[in-house]
């Protein structure tokens, strides 16, 4: 602005309309007296709260800063117009903007600023007055407002024009034309309109602007359409009374019409008017003291302007801090929420630990590659298994240690130092509840809810770009929270899975359940069946016998002979249908392996049978054999069964093996009857379970031995199965179910 | 009781339905002859003994002379029935009556006083093992053997049986010669 004066300050000609309107617009603000402007800035710390009061008094009293607060409020309640007002509509921080905004000017010159002042003021408290005496109508401070910023015009065009100005109250004052006609000689405009210009300009309320536009108009020839033509009139006449007081410098020396003429036309008395005319000289003084006029403002202002600098300093250097602190915070957030956008609804443990592992990296500054990885594990009560994540940069590899065997491993795993150092750590779990140093490698755990549910482990040295330790602690949290939701997800995903195969046990089991009945209604349909069947077997049978006896020749024997043996045939077939239809319940018992081997044995060479009489029974058990859960009878006349098979297979001189096995990874037992006969090739193989298929030759085999025998063993809790090759012999594998180990 | 070959003085006593007193005081003062078990005081009539004794002291000898074993034979299947009647009969030693239900198994029982009934496990109007019961919890009729024959052998249904009070089970069909053998053993027992 001091630019734009510097500018037009060397005019000699007049300004155009134009230029005028060009220079009202860019000014803001207008100086202040050094001793207001001092004031101000000490009630403007930015640290205390703002003395309101004192700012008031002063405000109230200061021709531009006035105006400037006026203008300020307007944007709240247009139309407002006391410094009381104005004040109470503004908040700190705006009104401390003001108060450290007010201006000085240095311009020196005709255009005497303090005089100036206290010519405002007395025109200012005669209205005041004025109005009091006046009616009720008219507010006294909106009078005391009006008349303090009558004159504004002079202060702009003085602020804008300081060169031209100087030349007009040169040539107004040595006895030319009035200031007025000098103005507008000079300016090209007069101080009202220029006043009035502001006024528009910066909103000011109506009732200012007309009287700053026509306090210098004769009353009749005022227009109709004033606000409060009284209010123009209260201020000319305050003016003329401060002009014949000779308060202050006015720049105007033409008095148009006397006080008392005036006065008179407001329906005020000469007494009343005296009586005015001597409150203002002392007013103006009391004001002058509030203000500070006459002193040497320019050295306080200089010492509070310096103060103000330094508060000022200090609040940029606290905001600075600030915002460092800030940005740590976003980019802790930045992390935050990248590591949750890096995992999906349907993430899992893994997922979760290789994000945590890098938001935690990140978050602690640390570099990490495939030589200096980070990592991070997690636990669970039901898993005697933790999972770690070795972070290497782009790779990811995983090591699953279980909590007992962690102490056990051995150096066959990589020697490099994170899954050793993660071994180490792991061996001892109770210790890792705190954070702890080994090697280079920081341990932070992760907790959640009061339960320790996995960690992370960082290369020790943090790096240059660490956030600070409440942030990486809280980064943990989060973390740890993100890691108990996923692993409750796992539980709850394991647990769904359990009920539905428990659903399917519980179906199969209904499956069963109903087949059992139905098989129960069979076993008895049968078993009527069975006997309405053996009823004519016994008849013919029994018939049969008794002829033989009576018998004559041998024919007649032969023939009643095989007529009895073959219904006894016939009955044994459904005695063997009946049974293989309902298996008797296996009695469970702890059996060993032996127990079984021999009865089986003996049951098998007690057969009358010559097949079985040529063949030798070897029997073989593993040390590591323990007892199995089953019937020992049934599991021995199973065995019976297959070595008579073996011997039929293999004829004469048959060699036949039980053997039994221990599995090292399962708690089961398997037997095996092996033989050295032919063996079987595959047609006869995929055959050899089907009731009434029998691949042999001659002999009572009735084809339902096997289908029984896996039957049995099936309800034993086994399995049964059939394996040969062509020439190499038979091996039969019956696994059963191991007791349980104490 | 007819057919055992050694008494004691309980069964003698029966046989000649005379009071174990007496047979006790005849044994000891010899006119019954007979011997004591090795290394006890219990005494023992062998059947010979008893016979003569009997004989000299003119008691009625239907007690222990009738020796053909009264069999009560009771199936619904009439074929059945008639099988075993011609085996015993063609074997001789034998006396049969025969019965289609429990009911008239009962009556029988009385009228017939059969030493062994031979017995089906499936009759139309009761089963078998209420037969056996009846029998066992009679004490006149205690004595007579129940042998159960039958088309279905379930192990569970035999132990069951036995529990009831029969004494043994045959399964259909059947061998000629073990049953008759059976009958004999059980009644002789």
């Amino acid at each position: 602005m001091s630019q734009a004066n510097s500018q037009h300050g060397g005019l000699e000609q007049r300004p155009s309309d134009q230029e005028l309107q060009l220079l009202l617009g860019s000014l803001h603000s207008l100086p202040t007296l050094s001793c207001v402007a001092a004031g101000l800035l000490e009630l403007a710390s930015p640290t205390a709260a703002i003395d309101r009061q004192k700012c008031h008094a002063l405000l109230r009293l200061d021709v531009a800063m006035s105006a400037q607060l006026l203008a300020l409020a307007q944007q709240y309640n247009a139309g407002c117009v006391t410094a009381e007002q104005a004040l109470a509509l503004l908040d700190d921080q705006t009104l401390r903007n003001l108060l450290l905004g007010a201006m000085t000017t240095q311009q020196e010159g005709p255009f005497n600023l303090p005089e100036f002042w206290r010519h405002s003021l007395a025109v200012a408290q005669a209205s005041q007055e004025i109005a009091q005496h006046l009616s009720p109508r008219i507010d006294p401070q909106a009078a005391f407002t009006c008349g303090l910023l009558h004159d504004i015009g002079k202060l702009a065009a003085w602020q804008l024009m300081p060169k031209s100005y100087a030349r007009a109250l040169a040539s107004a004052g040595s006895g030319g034309p009035g200031l007025l006609q000098a103005e507008m000689n000079t300016l090209n405009a007069d101080h009202p309109t220029i006043g009035m210009r502001l006024c528009q300009q910066w909103q000011l309320p109506p009732l200012v602007q007309e009287v700053v536009w026509l306090h210098h108009q004769a009353a009749t020839s005022l227009p109709q359409s004033l606000v409060q033509a009284e209010m123009v009139a209260i201020v000319a006449l305050a003016d003329t009374v401060a002009r014949e007081l000779r308060v202050g410098f006015s720049g105007n020396t033409v008095i148009a019409h006397s006080s008392i003429e005036l006065a008179g036309r407001l329906g005020l008395d000469e007494a009343t008017l005296q009586q005015i005319a001597i409150a203002v000289g002392p007013a103006v003084e009391a004001h002058g003291k509030t203000l500070r006029l006459g002193s040497d403002g320019a050295q306080s202002y200089r010492s509070a302007l310096a103060q103000s600098s330094r508060q000022l300093a200090q609040l940029n250097q606290n905001l600075h801090q600030r915002s460092i602190q800030l940005e740590r915070q976003a980019r802790a957030l930045e992390l935050v929420q990248n590591f949750t956008r890096s995992l999906s609804s349907t993430a899992g443990v893994s997922d979760v630990l290789v994000q945590a592992g890098r938001a935690i990296a990140s978050a602690a500054g640390v570099e990490f590659d495939a030589n200096q990885p980070v990592l991070t594990y997690s636990l669970t009560d039901e898993s005697q298994e933790i999972l770690v994540a070795c972070i290497g940069g782009k790779d990811v590899n995983w090591l699953t240690l279980t909590r007992t065997q962690a102490a056990k491993t051995t150096a066959s795993l990589d020697p490099q130092p994170a899954p050793l150092a993660a071994k180490e750590l792991l061996a001892r779990p109770d210790d890792l509840q705190e954070y702890i140093v080994v090697g280079q490698y920081l341990h932070r755990p992760m907790v959640s809810a009061g339960r320790w549910i996995g960690g992370s482990f960082l290369p020790a040295a943090a790096g240059p770009d660490h956030l600070p330790e409440e942030t990486q602690q809280a980064l943990a949290a989060t973390v740890a929270l993100a890691l108990a939701i996923v692993q409750g997800r796992q539980r709850a995903q394991v647990l769904s899975e359990q009920l539905a195969q428990a659903s399917q046990v519980l179906e199969q089991a209904h499956e069963a359940v109903s087949e059992a009945r139905t098989l129960s209604a069979v076993g008895e349909m049968a078993a009527g069946a069975a006997h309405e069947l053996n009823n004519p077997l016994a008849i013919i049978s029994g018939r049969a016998q008794l002829m033989l006896m009576k018998a004559q020749t041998d024919e007649q024997r032969k023939t009643w002979r095989t007529l009895a043996e073959q219904a006894q045939r016939i009955s044994d077939i459904i005695s063997e249908l009946m049974a293989f239809a309902a298996p008797p319940p296996p009695n469970y018992q702890p059996t060993s392996v032996q127990n079984i081997f021999e009865q089986a044995r003996q049951m098998f060479l007690d057969q009358d049978d010559p097949q079985v009489k040529a063949s030798t029974v070897d029997i073989r058990i593993d040390a590591e054999v323990i007892p199995v859960q089953a019937d020992g009878q049934q599991i021995a006349e199973v065995l019976a069964e297959l070595m008579k098979n073996a011997a039929y297979a293999a004829g004469k001189g048959a060699a036949i093996t039980l053997q039994g096995e221990a599995l090292s990874d399962r708690p089961q037992v398997l037997l095996r009857v092996c033989d050295n006969g032919p063996g079987m090739n595959a047609a006869t193989m995929a055959k050899a379970f089907t009731p009434f298929f029998s691949a042999q030759a001659a002999g009572r085999r009735r084809g339902l031995g096997l289908p029984r025998a896996r039957r049995t063993v099936e309800a034993n809790g086994g399995r049964l199965w059939l394996e040969s090759q062509p020439g190499n012999g038979t091996s039969a594998f019956v696994l059963l179910r191991a007791c349980e180990q104490e | 009781m007819r057919h055992k070959s050694v008494y004691t003085t309980g069964e003698a006593a029966e046989v000649c339905r005379l009071s174990q007193q007496t047979i006790i005081r005849c044994f000891d003062s010899g006119q019954l002859q007979g011997f004591r078990v090795p290394g006890s005081k219990f005494r023992r009539i062998p059947r010979d003994m008893l016979v003569k004794f009997m004989k000299l002291n003119n008691i009625p000898l239907e007690g222990i002379e009738n020796d053909k074993i009264r069999v009560l034979v009771v199936d619904d299947e009439a074929q059945i029935v008639e099988l075993f009647v011609d085996v015993l009969q063609a074997d001789g030693r034998f006396e049969v009556a025969t019965a289609a239900t429990g009911y008239d198994a009962g009556v029988l029982t009385q009228q017939f006083a059969p030493d062994i009934v031979v017995l089906d496990y499936m009759l139309p109007d009761i089963n078998g093992n209420v037969v056996c019961k009846t029998l066992r919890e009679n004490s006149d009729l205690a004595h007579i053997k129940v042998l159960i024959i039958s088309g279905v052998a379930n192990p569970a249904e035999i132990d069951k049986l036995k529990a009831a009070g029969a004494d043994d089970f045959i399964k259909k069909p059947f061998n000629i010669e073990n049953v008759i053998k059976r009958i004999v053993e059980l009644v002789r027992s």
